[in-house]
């Protein structure tokens, strides 16, 4: 049974829907209405989303057919309610002090801590050959690790094999599958126990989650490795993992497609019914930062945390103090003329990193005095960002 | 036109059905899918129909069962291999679709029981499609009874019995297979050994001079020494006489065989001393057995009966040649070959009218056609086969539950631990005394140190390949524990006197029921490997180094 307070959410996440669909964002709207769907754990809401998304599917709508059909769908989950699977815990994943070193004494990695809560999201960055995969497959009991602890705490952990089945882990390559991309996932839901109408229902349903309808009777050669990926992240939905490590699920993905995907993560991560743990590396550092609750930066093994200024704050109730202003800009400006129209600021440090300025200030100069000063020294500024809270300072300003 | 369309629309239908029932298994049983059973079932049904039917038109005609045991058809046939291949080919295919997923290896839940179920299902698998001599068999055998009929085939064969005595070589009769009457049968004794009482008249003394021409005595089953004279006398100078004939052919699943044969002896003494007619009847009768089967032959009943019927001893003259043995390729050739045999000039003076007749051809056919009608499938034959089966699901069962590292590892890992073993093993037997028991408790050790290492060890490489070989060398633990204890008391046997030495009732009871125990080995190498499962379980979640 649901809480009072999930309840709750549940309610304010109908009511975000049926504002995207009203405000035109109808295909926002479209992907919070199924992981609402999903959060009814309900076969003829299913059912109906499945055959919303076929009739979607079919021809071109207009924004106010699409309302019109989807709100008896949004009436339909509000009066089935959300069912929760798994409750939200705390951490459901604890390491400390993980240390891993390879035989040839090339590269070791660690200590790292780390801990995961179920709905929790953490950005794994840093560059190639850092230990990002390294540190994924420790923690999903693929690679030994020499000193530390890791302590799961999940259900129905009776021995090894049984907590390899809750946690799911997607390298970046993924193995190649054979049949259609429908009877694969049927497969792995039979695998799990779910038959007969049920398992036709809660397919059909994942496969329009993962934006799959058109594709789900392909097979993997028809498939772009963007939808290979999005076909594993299905088969690892449906298995309903407590703990999902993906590795560089952005890498074979166009820029929109990217944020989608990292979209759908966190709110899956975050779904209400069987919310989960995730932990995703990625080289994408804006994209990963903006949806993460934490990001882990690994340089040379060695780790360093970033709590998310808008998420940890209000889940982890902290925040780390700002040590300096680092901007990163895009500019055709010579460097002369950039320092002298940032002179009258607190500049502590102007690099050029090849392919952009990184500008260091002191605490008491802010972002838009920085804006204004180059606007006002006539700089064309093609790019700029405020790195201060970001792990990207990490790779640009050392 | 319409026929086609008829047949267009049934194939959708069956095509439509196999869909159905392939989604159904989908969404149900998994574990069924996954292994593709139905399909593999289907199509080892279907070359086991198509090999019963090619067994059944292999029987042309009775003559032909002269030529092959109809248990040893199928691999004296170049069909054989044609169905090897076959079988190969299912097996390669089959692999090939159940390769292509596998919930075990992705993490999903998989028990034991369940991972014990895939084992089960590839040794099902692999005994199926490696038993289509059966089906072969069993075709040409339904073919051959429907063509045969038992009831004629008995009196046929009583009839090749009767005169059966009448049809041997020379050495058939010498006195010393007489059998009947007592005291026969004798057993030859030399001169030197033959030496009897002094004071029984009928008796024979030799123990120093050897003034006796013969060599040899005799002595009968009443424990009597007789002399070459006294034998001459009882035969009455026949040495080698129809009466001496005593042996009657064994009949495929005969019982009570020697009861039969002391009746069929009786019966023919009886014959030839009171009963002329009866022989020449019995003769008669036989030379329409064979031109029933086509048997060739060159013989006159009256020249026959005139060369056997010498009352009172009934002394062997003349011989008929047997010029047709089984088994010959060639066969009609053969025999128009030798329609007028030449023979030898010793065998000349025994057979001077060059008669000859296909004995053993005719009894090729009759007990041939005796066995299709008493044919079933044979549980050691059918253990042949399980444990060939069992070594293919522990192959592939290996495979799939470890990964294809490990199983490679496994396997040219193995190659090189048999030869270690080889060698040790000579080392061992370099020398004497007990080393047969000594070898096979070093490999008892050995494959038991295997599951030790497999549980033990936290390298997942040595793990994994120590667990497939124990897999794979498991079956052999009970017979080399068999083959410990009966070596050890083979070697007590023969450091004690015989009348100190009495076997253990259990080697005595193996020794007696092989089958039962070999079928026991199956059996426990189907409990351990439940045990097992669980073992790879452990081992697949075993993160690497």
């Amino acid at each position: 049974m649901p809480t009072e307070t999930e309840s709750s959410i549940f309610e304010q996440r109908l009511q975000a829907i049926a504002n995207h669909y009203q405000q035109g964002d109808v295909s926002l709207g479209y992907r919070r209405l199924m992981d609402a769907a999903i959060d009814t754990q309900n076969t003829i809401v299913y059912n109906e989303m499945t055959a919303y998304t076929d009739w979607l599917e079919h021809s071109k709508k207009t924004n106010a057919e699409l309302w019109a059909k989807a709100l008896p769908l949004l009436e339909k989950i509000k009066q089935v309610g959300v069912s929760i699977t798994k409750p939200r815990s705390s951490d459901i994943l604890m390491a400390q002090g993980i240390k891993k070193s390879y035989s040839n004494g090339f590269f070791s990695l660690g200590p790292v801590d780390l801990s995961l809560k179920r709905g929790e999201l953490v950005g794994l960055v840093g560059e190639n050959g850092n230990g990002k995969t390294t540190l994924l497959r420790i923690m999903a009991q693929e690679l030994k690790y020499d000193t530390g602890t890791i302590a799961y705490h999940l259900p129905q952990n009776k021995n090894e094999y049984d907590l390899r089945s809750q946690l799911a882990y997607i390298p970046q390559r993924t193995p190649k599958w054979y049949g259609s991309l429908k009877d694969n996932l049927k497969f792995t839901l039979s695998s799990y126990g779910i038959k007969g109408a049920a398992n036709e229902s809660q397919v059909l349903m994942i496969i329009a989650r993962m934006g799959l309808w058109g594709y789900r009777n392909l097979n993997w050669n028809q498939l772009s490795s963007g939808y290979k990926m999005r076909f594993e992240l299905a088969r690892t939905l449906l298995r309903c993992p407590d703990i999902l490590l993906l590795d560089e699920p952005l890498a074979n993905l166009d820029v929109m497609a990217q944020q989608i995907i990292l979209e759908d993560l966190k709110s899956i991560a975050n779904s209400l019914s069987a919310p989960m743990g995730l932990i995703l590396s990625s080289q994408q550092l804006y994209e990963v930062e903006k949806v993460s609750d934490k990001v882990l930066f690994l340089k040379k093994g060695q780790a360093m945390w970033q709590e998310n200024t808008t998420i940890a704050s209000t889940i982890l109730n902290k925040q780390e103090p700002i040590q300096e202003l680092i901007i990163e800009f895009d500019t055709d400006a010579e460097r002369m003329l950039l320092q002298d129209a940032l002179s009258h600021l607190t500049l502590q440090k102007l690099s050029f990193n090849g392919g952009s300025y990184i500008a260091h200030f002191d605490t008491s100069t802010t972002m838009p005095q920085v804006l204004s000063a180059l606007g006002m020294g006539g700089i064309n500024v093609i790019y700029i960002r405020n790195i201060s809270q970001s792990t990207r300072r990490f790779f640009v300003a050392s | 036109m319409l026929l086609n369309k008829s047949f267009s629309l049934n194939h959708c239908t069956s095509v439509k059905m196999m869909k159905k029932l392939n989604q159904y298994l989908l969404e149900n049983y998994p574990l069924v899918w996954n292994m593709r059973l139905l399909s593999v079932l289907a199509v080892c049904t279907l070359l086991h129909l198509v090999h019963f039917v090619i067994g059944f038109f292999t029987f042309s005609t009775i003559e032909g069962m002269s030529y092959h045991n109809p248990e040893g058809m199928f691999f004296d046939s170049p069909f054989a291999l044609f169905s090897i291949i076959g079988s190969f080919i299912v097996f390669i295919l089959w692999l090939i679709k159940v390769l292509r997923n596998n919930a075990f290896k992705s993490f999903y839940p998989f028990s034991k029981i369940q991972l014990f179920a895939q084992f089960l299902i590839f040794f099902l698998v692999a005994l199926f499609n490696i038993t289509y001599y059966f089906s072969y068999t069993y075709g040409y055998v339904v073919s051959a009874r429907l063509h045969t009929d038992i009831v004629a085939n008995t009196k046929d064969n009583e009839v090749l019995q009767n005169v059966l005595p009448f049809l041997q070589g020379k050495d058939s009769y010498d006195i010393q297979n007489r059998c009947t009457p007592y005291p026969f049968p004798m057993n030859k004794r030399f001169k030197n050994e033959a030496i009897n009482d002094p004071n029984n008249p009928d008796k024979v003394i030799l123990p120093k001079g050897y003034s006796d021409n013969s060599d040899h005595y005799y002595i009968g089953s009443d424990k009597r020494i007789y002399s070459p004279k006294q034998l001459d006398s009882i035969a009455g100078g026949a040495t080698f006489s129809y009466l001496n004939y005593c042996s009657y052919r064994y009949r495929y699943n005969y019982d009570s065989y020697e009861s039969q044969k002391e009746e069929l002896i009786q019966k023919m003494h009886k014959q030839l001393k009171v009963q002329p007619e009866a022989i020449r009847a019995s003769m008669s009768a036989f030379l329409q057995v064979c031109d029933k089967y086509k048997i060739k032959y060159k013989l006159s009943v009256d020249d026959w009966f005139k060369w056997v019927y010498h009352p009172p001893y009934f002394p062997v003259t003349y011989t008929i040649q047997n010029t047709y043995y089984y088994p010959q390729t060639d066969a009609e050739d053969a025999v128009n070959e030798v329609a007028v045999p030449t023979p030898a000039n010793s065998e000349k003076e025994l057979n001077p009218k060059g008669y000859f007749v296909q004995v053993d051809r005719l009894e090729c056919i009759l007990d041939n056609t005796f066995k299709v009608h008493e044919y079933h499938i044979k549980w050691n034959i059918l253990l042949v086969f399980m444990y060939f089966a069992m070594a293919i699901a522990l192959t592939l069962f290996s495979f799939r539950a470890s990964s294809k590292r490990i199983w490679l590892i496994s396997l040219i890992g193995s190659a090189l631990v048999c030869l270690a073993v080889g060698a040790i093993t000579a080392v061992l037997n370099y020398g004497k005394g007990n080393t047969g028991s000594m070898v096979l408790l070093f490999y008892l050790l050995l494959i038991l140190a295997f599951l030790l290492v497999a549980i033990i060890s936290h390298k997942k490489t040595i793990a994994g390949v120590t667990l497939n070989w124990f897999v794979w060398s498991a079956p052999a633990i009970l017979p080399i524990i068999y083959g410990i204890y009966s070596a050890r008391y083979r070697y007590i046997q023969s450091q004690v006197p015989a009348y100190q030495y009495t076997k253990p009732h259990l080697l005595d009871w193996i020794d007696n029921h092989t089958e039962v125990f070999m079928s026991l080995c199956i059996l426990l190498s189907f409990i351990s490997m439940l045990f097992l499962s669980s073992r790879y379980r452990r081992w697949q979640a075993m993160p690497e180094d």
